[in-house]
């Protein structure tokens, strides 16, 4: 390339940054091109700025069409795709890297609900059992009226511990707290922790929390 | 952030909260690229989520997905207001977009590796969905959810490749943020999952699952075509 020629392709692309000049009617503004060396483009695109090396021919069929050509469109959509990767994988790296770093504050969160194997032989749920034996969520039933106070904190009956889930416990401990409801037509139930075998789940164990009245909801 | 436990004492100052955050929630739906809307809405989710964290005991990670999506396109705003540029600004919403998409995925990423770095490959053992299926549901009820929740825990060999799927979904969220087509693969699977979820206990990501129906499809390609489709038929 003649240094004429060549101060005249500076010269498109300074006007090509500028936003004026040389370019057809509905074409899109392209990206701001500057030579940092040999082999290496800058490019900034939206604010963000970045490199791409190797990319001059490309670049240079750009600035040189006078029409928006199918490669230099490829060029700036490469260029942009890869602007757009570096910017995507810096959000998921700093959200992962600060949640692991800190732990769960907000808005970060490692979400590792769930990720601990049991280590407890057992999973158990609280349950209320009718007169047949059939199990029912204890919150199918209001106005509970039992023969003690339901603590739901007992360690589990069976041998070795149990796993259970904290809030579901403690939504059955309100359930089991709605006395004062008037209950019409009282049912006999019988409120269980049932246990499951983690390793066998045909194996269940109920251990007795207390027996009650209380109507269907 | 404990301190926010006295928000839950009293009804005024949620509520100031919540309004001011709906409003500008609001402003920021409208303008996409209004980044101190953005991030006061980011503070006053925060805000009642720790304060609802607080008064529960519990943190509920639904509520952290919005959070890890709004940081990840106000990160992108950040960065391009740091930068000198103002050009492009349409472009910029783009980028936003990929940048909230990469916050979502981070989400299920951060998951996996949770998983991966608690339990390593022992959480593949039927044990971990048993105990999950058994302490949420206690395995109650006729419907089909219930059903299938039984035949769950009964089948060693159907826990295992649920849990396998789950984790695959998981990581392979990786690829989410960076191709439509990944968007729309990925997203379909984590969609799967969370659906899944629901149909089998009561656990419900209902903002993961808006998130993802919103950030994994091509809408605008798809809504452009749906009326040429009527005015064909």
């Amino acid at each position: 390339m003649s240094p004429p020629e060549a101060t005249r392709l500076r010269g498109k692309v300074a006007a090509a940054s500028r936003g004026r000049g040389g370019r057809p009617p509905g074409a899109r503004r392209p990206g701001r091109l500057s030579d940092h060396g040999p082999s290496v483009w800058s490019v900034r695109h939206c604010g963000i700025r970045t490199s791409l090396r190797g990319a001059r021919a490309s670049a240079t069929l750009d600035v040189m069409a006078p029409q928006r050509t199918e490669t230099a469109e490829r060029a700036r959509d490469a260029l942009t795709h890869w602007i757009r990767v570096r910017v995507v994988a810096g959000v998921l790296l700093t959200y992962l890297t600060v949640s692991f770093a800190i732990g769960d504050a907000y808005p970060f969160s490692t979400f590792a609900m769930y990720a601990e194997s049991p280590r407890e032989p057992w999973a158990s749920h609280v349950l209320a059992l009718d007169e047949r034996g059939a199990a029912h969520e204890v919150a199918d039933f209001v106005g509970y009226r039992c023969d003690r106070a339901p603590d739901l904190d007992r360690p589990f009956c069976g041998a070795g511990r149990d796993r259970r889930v904290g809030y579901i416990d403690a939504e059955a401990a309100r359930a089991l707290a709605t006395r004062d409801h008037a209950a019409a037509h009282p049912r006999h139930l019988r409120v269980v922790r049932r246990g499951w075998n983690l390793s066998s789940p045909d194996l269940t164990l109920d251990c007795p929390i207390a027996t009650c009245e209380a109507s269907a909801r | 952030m404990r301190l926010v436990l006295a928000l839950g004492g009293a009804w005024l100052a949620p509520s100031l909260l919540a309004a001011v955050g709906a409003g500008a929630a609001l402003r920021f739906a409208r303008r996409p690229r209004a980044l101190g809307a953005g991030a006061l809405a980011l503070v006053a989710h925060g805000a009642l989520v720790e304060s609802l964290a607080a008064v529960r005991g519990a943190r509920w990670h639904n509520y952290y997905t919005v959070a890890a999506a709004l940081s990840g396109w106000l990160a992108v705003l950040a960065f391009h207001r740091l930068g000198e540029g103002r050009e492009c600004e349409g472009a910029v919403e783009r980028l936003a977009e990929h940048g909230a998409a990469a916050g979502l995925a981070a989400t299920y990423v951060g998951a996996f590796a949770s998983k991966l770095l608690a339990s390593g490959a022992s959480w593949l053992s039927p044990a971990e969905l048993r105990a999950l299926l058994i302490g949420q549901t206690g395995l109650v009820g006729d419907g089909p959810g219930a059903a299938v929740a039984r035949a769950i825990v009964s089948s060693t060999a159907l826990a295992t490749a649920l849990l396998a799927f789950v984790a695959a979904a998981q990581l392979s969220a990786l690829a989410y943020p960076f191709t439509a087509r990944a968007r729309a693969a990925v997203g379909t699977a984590l969609l799967a999952f969370h659906l899944g979820t629901l149909a089998l206990t009561p656990v419900f990501y209902s903002e993961a699952t808006a998130l993802l129906l919103a950030f994994s499809y091509p809408w605008p390609t798809l809504l452009a075509r749906a009326p040429k489709r009527r005015a064909r038929a």
